[in-house]
């Protein structure tokens, strides 16, 4: 179906938009329902370091038309989404969907299971009036369907559940939870990643399963609550390994989100 | 209909009383027919009578040859809102029947997806074209109105109604 390619299509400029390196705003994914080929046609150009050099800082901030946020962004250790329906064949085709755009946009998909389906029965009389012994049954199925997504940022979980509601069939409801990290303390320094200059931080990165790798190449362990205060300074010092990044500009914030943060 | 079946069996059963004292021992039904289901179904017959596809199953074979023509959330467990769906439901099938008289090939289905209200149907080419599209507008509009929600039809044409079997 043509729906079904040009869907595909968008994740695909989606998880380009998310990896490489500017995570869209809400306003750019809307835009996804109407104008799916201006989308194709204006992503940012695939970033390395020599093409930052050559491009200059100030014209990749045109390029893209995120705003760079102060406030936190939430950091969700489950996102679970449980979809319900009367067609089981619907919510299969759901979960392959859903389970494809969660690895190409490169959300760690933890699991994808069928809960146990729920039959409601009513016995009704059959004739209007008298005739007890004559009944008719009735049966309405529900079938039901989780994918849980595990570590991931609000951002992140923003899109994906905005996209994923765009594209749900007719006749599936759906409920999401999400489970946030608990953070100890009242650090506040984990700033959400909107855009970021910082040129270590750019490159993708491999995933992997149990630990994930921030930006700047540390390795971060999810379950470990926040101890310490970070302090992201202006010169270009990565808060976390206290690197110096020659390259940053100064005038930007150059951020990692850990899973300590 | 139940009061004259109910006639229908004292009479039965009087002549039946009558017949068991004149040595004759056969054994008559007394009771209704009410085992018999009668819901959407079109019973076999001589053999003349064009049949659709949704026409020809019976409603125990929904999910499992037939699909549904209603498709909302409303039926499922936890959710709410399933009768003002079926009121507005029946409202949207008369109105298309009415609407688009003598030209539906077979039931109207009808989605919806979050506030969207989609009704397709297949129709028989009786009408030109642009009276079609004429009509389509104006069912749009006015149930959009009516309902306050957006409402968009899609409609395939057919030459003639899709015959499965003939009953």
């Amino acid at each position: 179906m043509a729906a079904c390619v040009w869907s595909v299509r968008s994740v695909r400029v989606l998880s380009e938009i998310i990896h490489g390196h500017v995570l869209p705003a809400a306003a750019a994914v809307r835009h996804q329902a109407g104008t799916s080929r201006s989308l194709h046609g204006a992503r940012a150009p695939a970033v390395s370091a020599r093409h930052l050099k050559q491009l200059g800082v100030t014209s990749l901030r045109s390029l893209s038309q995120v705003s760079l946020s102060e406030e936190p962004d939430a950091l969700y250790q489950k996102l679970s989404v449980r979809v319900k329906g009367h067609d089981r064949s619907v919510l299969d085709s759901f979960e392959f969907f859903a389970s494809l755009a969660a690895r190409e946009l490169g959300l760690s998909l933890e699991r994808a299971f069928e809960p146990r389906k729920h039959t409601e029965k009513l016995t009704l009389l059959k004739s209007v009036h008298i005739f007890k012994k004559h009944r008719v049954q009735y049966e309405t199925r529900t079938h039901h369907r989780t994918i849980e997504i595990s570590r991931v940022t609000g951002s992140s979980a923003r899109v994906y559940l905005e996209y994923i509601q765009r594209n749900l069939p007719e006749g599936v409801a759906m409920e999401v939870t999400k489970v946030t990290a608990a953070a100890a303390g009242q650090t506040q320094s984990c700033f959400s990643i909107t855009h970021s200059a910082c040129l270590l931080c750019r490159p993708l990165l491999k995933r992997s399963r149990n630990t994930s790798r921030n930006r700047c190449g540390t390795r971060a362990n999810w379950s470990r609550a926040v101890s310490e205060q970070h302090t992201v300074s202006g010169a270009g010092l990565c808060p976390l390994t206290a690197d110096s990044h020659p390259n940053c500009d100064r005038q930007s914030v150059c951020v990692c989100v850990h899973g300590n943060c | 209909m139940a009061t004259s079946l109910v006639r229908k069996t004292k009479l039965l059963s009087m002549v039946s009383s009558q017949l068991n004292s004149a040595a004759c021992f056969r054994n008559i039904h007394c009771t209704a027919a009410c085992l018999k289901n009668r819901a959407a179904r079109i019973r076999v017959a001589k053999g003349d009578k064009p049949v659709t596809y949704e026409q020809a199953y019976h409603p125990h074979h929904i999910g499992h040859r037939k699909g549904w023509l209603s498709q909302h959330t409303s039926n499922l467990q936890g959710e709410d809102g399933a009768a003002e769906r079926v009121v507005e439901d029946v409202f949207i099938r008369r109105f298309m029947y009415g609407t688009f008289h003598g030209c539906l090939a077979d039931e109207v289905v009808i989605k919806r997806r979050g506030n969207l209200l989609l009704i397709c149907a297949v129709m028989i080419q009786k009408l030109l074209p642009s009276k079609f599209y004429f009509l389509i507008g104006y069912t749009e509009e006015l149930l959009s109105h009516f309902y306050k929600c957006p409402v968009k039809i899609e409609m395939q044409t057919v030459e003639e109604k899709v015959v499965y079997k003939y009953l």
